[in-house]
């Protein structure tokens, strides 16, 4: 059994902390596996109604998932599902890949990398003024708000509130980059 | 900023409604992007969660925050 399928079997014993780590493990390949599809659907969504699926299983003791990286193989089964499913609701079938995809190559991501962080935190200290407060308001509130709520928070128009995010983004990017590392990379 | 640069990264954020059904749905702004700036959208997101998972004591991106945080567990 992989570090995935350990996290995934805790989460099934109602251990909502393990069903955490076991997204964080398997949410970079999840996404990528839905590359192909984001003609046709938003993968934000389809990622999290993949994770809520997923929660919904731990809670089926009898539904057995077998094989190395079972748990992923599934999540990544159901997400494109859902989103061939996401695609017809809206009418966009004609966007979508064909029925028969390679598998996506396993290789989950740590749950975090201290040196990455590091390095981000540096370059988010070079930001200033409204890039940053934009920036830091969308790290904070980023999952519960919308943005044109975060916006209102700083004092914002949402349209600004874009901008400033857009700003940060390349500055953090290119400061990451003068040290050598291109947040590129990770796509691959 | 161009008009294509806000519409793009008004859905990057991990932040969705609920519709009427109890699904979630894209931001408004997704249904606008041209066929070409969607693979953008796809990046940026990638990117966008990188860095929040890189930032986060816990290591959890703001997707496994949104999700944790319909499912009533924080």
């Amino acid at each position: 059994m992989s570090e995935i399928d350990d996290l995934f079997t805790a989460a099934r014993t109602n251990e909502p902390r393990a069903f955490a780590r076991w997204m964080g493990s398997v949410e970079l390949p999840v996404r990528l596996g839905l590359r192909r599809y984001a003609e046709a659907v938003d993968v934000e969504t389809i990622v999290q109604e993949t994770f809520l699926r997923m929660w919904l299983l731990t809670q089926e003791p009898a539904r057995e998932l077998t094989g190395e990286h079972a748990s992923l193989k599934f999540a990544i089964g159901i997400a494109r599902n859902l989103a061939r499913a996401e695609a017809r609701r809206y009418r966009r079938e004609h966007l979508l890949p064909p029925e028969e995809l390679p598998e996506v190559p396993v290789d989950p991501a740590p749950t975090s990398d201290p040196k990455l962080r590091r390095l981000i935190q540096e370059c988010l200290k070079r930001l200033a003024g409204a890039p940053l407060k934009a920036l830091e308001a969308r790290l904070n509130f980023g999952d519960q708000y919308p943005d044109h709520t975060i916006a209102e928070m700083i004092r914002m128009t949402k349209n600004t509130f874009l901008q400033n995010i857009v700003r940060a983004r390349r500055q953090v990017a290119e400061c990451l980059e003068k040290q050598g590392v291109r947040l590129d990379e990770v796509l691959p | 900023m161009s008009e294509r640069d806000s519409l793009i990264e008004a859905s990057v954020a991990a932040y969705r409604e609920r519709d009427q059904e109890g699904r979630l749905v894209p931001p408004p702004e997704y249904w606008d992007l041209a066929p070409e700036d969607v693979e953008e959208l796809f990046r940026r997101q990638v990117l966008s969660r990188e860095v929040e998972r890189a930032m986060d004591l816990e290591g959890r991106s703001a997707t496994v925050k949104a999700v944790l945080a319909r499912l009533g567990i924080v």
